[in-house]
């Protein structure tokens, strides 16, 4: 009796385990998406309509929930005090040489004239959208992987404890 | 709000001389003393730590830009090619740098080295000088030197008018008479009072004739032929105009060559001065003659 409930401990931890990791990928590929999502509705809307960077991240934030939209609303407050502002990542879903790129657009975002403001869209677009595909793709088959692999670990051990 | 334009240490420099409320003009240039103005003379702050005037940076004007742009420089690209920036409350800044010229016409400022903001004050009660004859109201025009109290008389003038229910357009291109950002008034204009604000001015009087039906347009600092032409067409149209123009009086006015075709529909003209202070009624003429 015993060793089943030491057993079913172990492959529930196991299975919990897989969950976790499993949500950090996809938390991962949802960010890059929001990312992605943000540049696109950015663009369209300073090009139609010149609207300020506070009223076009406010409407994107509104129904939309997730880590990226956490981070923009926190980097919306501090660009508010005037002083400058750095985008800062809640967590660590970006890999260390996207959070660089990420951090420069950011940092330059609003503080050019319409044609200089698009042209950092397109360049950042260009070095970014083969990348979010990728890890979004990755990201995928890395959450199922774990997820299978915690499953059958939980299920491996629960049997040689049994 | 012009606080919001500034950093924590120029807020505090600023506010050992002046209140909030008591500041009218600030100017910054680049590696040059802070001046700001109350209701009298520009003071050169002192920076009270180093014991000598506060010097102006480059990222004190870059502060501003940015601030009063909302991180947006893009959307006020246009008003920054025309030299100047609004920001809320119908604050003014006027921008200084070099010209980046497309065709002829200039497209960009770059390299900003001096900006100008001015806060507006409104005074209630400045139409009283006026009398109560006015309200019966005919075309009037203010002329008056820069920074002699003209928006200040025209927006109170607005706000009087509007109140005994005359139906206003307000045609404010930068923003300055009714203090307008995202569609709210800050500053107020009377209840009878549509704004148009941010737009060239000679493309809205024909519209705003059509679509408003106005008894009377307000408008501040007509220029150029183009805009007398306008304003003849609406006089015609039988809409009564309120306007302001820069000119030192009388004599300057009539030195003007476009102003010539539109002399005759004004029937007052309110001369202001600066002395003995911003504001002074100096004269006002009414077609017939002197008043």
């Amino acid at each position: 009796m015993l060793t089943l409930i030491i057993g079913s401990v172990i492959f529930i931890f196991a299975l919990y385990s897989g969950f976790k990791i499993k949500n950090f990928y996809l938390e991962r590929k949802k960010y890059y998406g929001d990312l992605s999502d943000f540049i696109v509705y950015y663009e369209n809307e300073i090009k139609s309509y010149k609207l300020r960077l506070s009223d076009i991240i406010e409407d994107f934030t509104t129904f939309r929930e997730g880590v990226f939209s956490s981070d923009l609303k926190n980097f919306l407050q501090k660009t508010k005090s005037g002083d400058g502002a750095d985008f800062c990542f809640s967590k660590k879903l970006l890999c260390v040489s996207d959070k660089e790129t990420v951090s420069n657009f950011f940092k330059n975002i609003g503080k050019c004239n319409l044609e200089g403001e698009l042209n950092n869209i397109r360049n950042f677009r260009n070095r970014f959208s083969e990348r979010t595909i990728t890890v979004q793709n990755k990201s995928e088959k890395d959450a199922a992987l774990y997820m299978k692999l915690s499953i059958l670990t939980g299920l491996a051990v629960m049997i040689i404890v049994l | 709000m012009w606080k919001y334009l500034f950093s924590d240490k120029v807020n505090f420099l600023i506010s050992q001389y002046f209140r909030e409320n008591e500041v009218c003009e600030i100017r910054l240039r680049r590696d040059k003393p802070l001046m700001v103005k109350s209701f009298g003379n520009f003071c050169e702050i002192i920076d009270v730590e180093r014991r000598c005037p506060y010097i102006c940076t480059s990222q004190d004007i870059e502060r501003v830009i940015i601030t009063a742009s909302k991180n947006s420089v893009y959307a006020v690209s246009e008003q920054i090619s025309k030299g100047f920036i609004c920001f809320d409350g119908g604050i003014r800044i006027g921008i200084c740098g070099e010209g980046v010229m497309n065709n002829k016409e200039i497209t960009a400022i770059k390299n900003i080295s001096s900006l100008t903001i001015r806060v507006p004050h409104q005074i209630f009660g400045l139409t009283e000088r006026l009398g109560t004859e006015w309200l019966n109201f005919e075309n009037t025009l203010i002329i008056s030197p820069p920074a002699a109290g003209k928006t200040t008389l025209l927006r109170e003038m607005c706000r009087v008018l509007s109140n005994c229910n005359y139906n206003i357009a307000l045609i404010d291109e930068r923003g300055e008479i009714s203090g307008s950002s995202n569609g709210q008034t800050y500053l107020d204009v009377g209840k009878c009072t549509d704004v148009i604000c941010y737009t060239e001015k000679n493309a809205v009087y024909e519209n705003i004739i059509r679509s408003m039906s106005p008894d009377i347009i307000v408008t501040d600092e007509i220029y150029g032929e183009k805009e007398m032409d306008n304003l003849y067409e609406a006089n015609r149209c039988g809409i009564k105009i309120c306007a302001t123009i820069h000119a030192g009086g009388m004599e300057d006015l009539e030195r003007k060559t476009y102003y010539s075709k539109i002399i005759n529909c004004f029937k007052k003209f309110i001369v202001l001065s600066k002395i003995p202070c911003v504001g002074t009624i100096s004269k006002i003429y009414k077609s017939e003659g002197v008043c």
